[in-house]
């Protein structure tokens, strides 16, 4: 478990801490956040390691932004057409994607400079990982504040819902909790 | 056996226990006025508290593989602290909770006695107030345990001030508000409504020099000047709420609070401040916990304000 | 500080302790170069002979405390654990004086340089504890202009009571050794520094005329009164600099004991040969003992039966800041103030709870739970005796500056 999820880029990385506090209240939303997630990262992953002769060294931050804003604005509309509820919940997250630091994180570190092929299986794997770091957080916390998962009550009705996890601070603190037990034996 | 050590050979004798054993003394009026007004609830709630706090002490000495500390008494302090901050209703599997978060989040991840940058007491009771907010603001009246609203609750509702200023509760009623909140026979926290108790605690430890005055006095004398300019009852507003309970054995915690003279009066400066305007302004009724937290982060950029000015 | 355990040997007279069959002299007794030994193995010395002598301007002569034989030079333990050369000399119980000695005539008449040449002569340093030879102290280097003397009659460490017998019985030597140290060192005002614990003794110096030329400052007693840095500021009020000496700002302190030996020599023309030493503590035979120096502990303080059935430490000097020793056979030298056995446990250091008492506590306004400005302290120990963490903060002062002092290397 320690190992599963210190690939995860958040809890490996520390990076992505802005989605992996503000969506994880619950983890529909959570999933959801990491399939457009997924799907935004490798295509931008397989987009910049095949564009990467054509990119100028000088410009290629710029030229990674326009070209994950392509896939968030498809992941957008998508989303709100066929997922409208979720959409809503999500909110600014998903044209936040735009910024985020793994995105930006993989093609500056991995795509830029390999194959497309190798971008694509990076990107995928990222996104997945990443997914499942929502999830694992979002399952804690949407336990432990509602006592349910996917919205079905799991806990006895006389279970009093502890607010704190869904909160934002329980949401550090719960990273904080899970840092600690990964890093643990390294201290 | 011989001892060779260095300098010096004597000690004064009052040592971490010492101190924290003074503080047990001087919380027993207050905890001996929460017994008489709130009864077995009280009883219940200081023992779930101090006991889950001790537990949760060996527990961490434990999982982080250290010398447990609980024979210098600081867990007893801090669980008797949180229970008397806690409403007298609140469920008591609730109360241990909040005593394992504040000893170990609020301490042990931190690094144990000497090394938390929140008050832990204070931190217990923000965690419970975030996490079960409908509870922690239920507060029955002492004696009967009639489900009733604080002073200061009643004052954000605008009734106990009309109460206090209005023609009808004249001189009579006045007297007879500020009795009850001077000897503690009003809703509120299990330790927060003697200020007769919590005056007398305090006197021990100004006594054995335990304490320090310039945190609580500048906080009190903060939270007067600003009341005084708001218009509002001065006096009212030091006895009513965990004012004095925070400003004498929490606002001068050692381990949270500056350690220079002039960091310390602004650190109470700072508490006064933030509880006049969150009474005055804020959401809530009451605000010394928060108060005190805020402050609680200044306290390594106040020390070193000193640090530089040496 | 409460409870300064003085009443345990405040009562008792000064008392001539035995003068053993060996004595061990050390040829180091003072800060700064050790003397040459002037005599070798067998050579026949007399009481008050000049045994030891340096060709450097910061040292101090060491002469034969007793009549008798060199035995042999060995290498012995001081207090502060450093292995030291000394002479080991048999006494023959004789007493011989040394014919080499002068007699100086009337006191009052004796010059400024005369007098800084017998103190040199006659080997007297601080005999509060640091030694450091005083014709360093009286002679000013041209650009330091010293204007005023004080007598450091604060003696404010616990148990210690040897300065306070001098001044109570031998008002008239201290009176006159004053006089004649303020001639020394050419100060125009002459103040004495006295703790207000000590209020009997001001009887005996306003007799002998003390207000003649001196003014009494009384002090609260609080340690570390003695401090030189603080005795300077509560007695004349001025502040001396920081990493400076009282010299910086007019002031030489100079010790009752040493005020006293100079009162003696000049009377007697017998250098500096013995000293009054406080047994306290657990020991069998608490008093204030005027002591040869070169006697070992163990003759003068004698262990209590069953002293080792609980942890104990042997302080050499007071407790505040005086060397818990291993053994007892240690000479007595010119800097020993005191002998203790004290009671004492094994304390494990806790963690620091910020209470800042160390910061209250300390006289020079440091910071002990920081290692900010701590070249300044002077290791005198109230920051670890209030410290209710009981940590070794004085031990991390001296770890700190011995780091520096390696690192300067």
């Amino acid at each position: 478990m320690r190992k599963l999820l210190r690939l995860c880029p958040t809890f490996g990385l520390l990076l992505g801490f802005c989605p992996a506090l503000a969506v994880t209240t619950a983890l529909v939303n959570a999933l959801g956040m990491g399939l457009a997630f997924t799907f935004v990262l490798t295509f931008s992953n397989f987009f910049v390691a095949l564009l990467r002769r054509l990119i100028p060294e000088e410009i290629r931050i710029p030229l990674f932004i326009i070209i994950v804003v392509t896939f968030v604005t498809v992941v957008d509309m998508l989303m709100a057409g066929f997922a409208p509820e979720l959409y809503k919940a999500l909110g600014i997250f998903i044209p936040l994607i735009v910024v985020n630091c793994i995105i930006l994180g993989r093609a500056e570190a991995f795509a830029y400079k390999n194959t497309v092929w190798a971008a694509l299986k990076d990107g995928l794997s990222n996104g997945i990982w990443f997914t499942f770091g929502l999830a694992v957080l979002a399952a804690i916390r949407e336990l432990l504040g509602a006592g349910s998962l996917f919205g079905y009550g799991l806990l006895s009705p006389h279970y009093v819902p502890l607010l704190l996890a869904v909160l934002p601070p329980g949401g550090f603190l719960l990273i904080g909790f899970i840092l600690a037990a990964i890093n643990e034996p390294q201290a | 056996m011989k001892i060779l050590a260095v300098s010096p050979h004597l000690h004064s004798g009052t040592t971490t226990r010492v101190l924290m054993r003074d503080v047990l003394i001087a919380l027993t009026p207050v905890l001996l006025a929460a017994l008489y007004f709130f009864r077995w609830r009280a009883l219940a709630l200081v023992l779930v508290c101090v006991i889950s706090a001790v537990l949760t002490e060996l527990l961490a000495a434990r999982i982080f593989k250290k010398e447990n500390k609980v024979q210098d008494l600081s867990a007893v302090v801090t669980g008797l602290l949180l229970a008397f901050c806690l409403p007298p209703a609140l469920p008591l599997w609730m109360a241990a909770l909040g005593s394992f978060f504040a000893i170990f989040v609020a301490k042990e991840l931190f690094g144990g006695i000497g090394c938390n940058i929140f008050n832990p007491a204070l931190s217990g009771r923000a965690f419970l107030l975030a996490s079960y907010a409908s509870f922690m603001t239920t507060w029955s009246r002492p004696l009967d345990a009639v489900t009733a609203a604080t002073p200061l609750a009643l004052a954000k509702a605008g009734s106990a001030v009309d109460a206090l200023t209005s023609a009808a509760a004249q001189a009579a009623g006045q007297t007879a508000v500020y009795r009850d909140l001077f000897w503690g026979a009003v809703a509120g926290s299990l330790g927060e409504t003697s200020a007769a108790a919590i005056l007398l605690g305090a006197a021990y430890l100004f006594c054995r020099r335990v304490i320090d005055w310039r945190e609580p006095f500048s906080y009190l004398a903060t939270v007067a000047l600003i009341m005084f300019l708001a218009g509002q009852a001065v006096l009212f507003h030091l006895l009513a709420g965990g004012l004095l309970l925070g400003a004498f054995f929490m606002s001068n915690d050692y381990t949270t609070t500056p350690m220079s003279t002039r960091g310390k009066l602004i650190f109470g400066i700072g508490c006064g401040i933030l509880t006049s305007v969150i009474r005055l302004r804020g959401g809530y009724p009451e605000g010394v916990c928060y108060a005190i937290l805020i402050m609680n982060m200044f306290v390594p950029l106040i020390d070193r304000l000193d640090l530089k000015r040496q | 500080m409460h409870g300064d355990y003085k009443e345990l040997t405040r009562d008792r007279a000064i008392t001539n302790a035995p003068v053993p069959e060996y004595l061990y002299v050390p040829l180091s007794q003072h800060i700064g170069a050790p003397a040459v030994p002037l005599v070798a193995r067998g050579d026949r010395v007399k009481r008050g002979q000049l045994i030891g002598s340096a060709d450097a301007f910061v040292t101090a002569n060491v002469h034969s405390p007793v009549s008798g034989e060199v035995v042999e030079q060995v290498r012995i333990i001081n207090p502060q654990g450093r292995t030291v050369d000394a002479l080991k000399i048999k006494n023959d119980f004789q007493d011989e004086l040394d014919p080499a000695l002068k007699t100086y005539g009337v006191p009052d008449e004796l010059s400024t340089d005369m007098l800084r040449e017998i103190i040199r002569e006659m080997g007297l340093v601080g005999m509060g504890g640091a030694a450091f030879p005083t014709h360093v102290k009286v002679s000013p280097p041209k650009d330091k202009k010293v204007d005023t003397l004080i007598l450091n009659a604060a003696e404010c460490e616990p148990y210690l009571n040897a300065d306070y017998r001098l001044l109570l019985e031998h008002p008239n030597e201290i009176v006159l050794g004053l006089r004649l140290m303020a001639r020394a060192t050419r100060a125009v005002w002459v103040v004495v520094g006295l703790e207000d614990n000590k209020k009997s003794v001001m009887a005996g110096l306003q007799a002998a005329g003390i207000e003649e030329f001196a003014r009494i400052a009384v002090m609260p007693a609080v340690y570390p009164a003695g401090a030189e840095k603080v005795l300077v500021k509560k007695a004349v009020g001025r502040q001396v600099p920081k990493k400076g000496l009282p010299l910086d700002v007019g002031v030489v302190v100079v010790n009752v004991g040493t005020v006293y030996q100079l009162a003696r020599s000049i009377q007697t023309g017998l250098p500096l040969l013995e000293r009054v030493v406080t047994v306290s503590g657990e020991f069998a035979n608490p008093g204030n003992y005027l002591t040869r120096l070169g006697t070992l502990y163990q003759d003068v303080a004698r262990l209590p039966d069953n002293y080792d059935q609980k942890d104990y430490r042997i302080v050499s000097g007071g407790p505040m800041m005086g060397f818990a020793v291993s053994r007892l056979d240690i000479p007595v030298t010119k800097g020993t103030s005191g002998l203790l056995l004290l009671r004492s446990q094994i304390f494990k250091e806790s963690n620091c709870i910020r209470c800042a008492r160390c910061v209250d506590a300390c006289p020079l306004e440091l910071l002990p739970y920081q290692d900010r400005g701590l070249d300044e302290c002077m290791e005198c120990g109230l920051c670890a005796f209030v410290c209710p963490a009981r940590k070794y903060l004085v031990q991390q002062v001296r770890q700190q500056k011995a780091a520096k002092k390696l690192q300067a290397k």
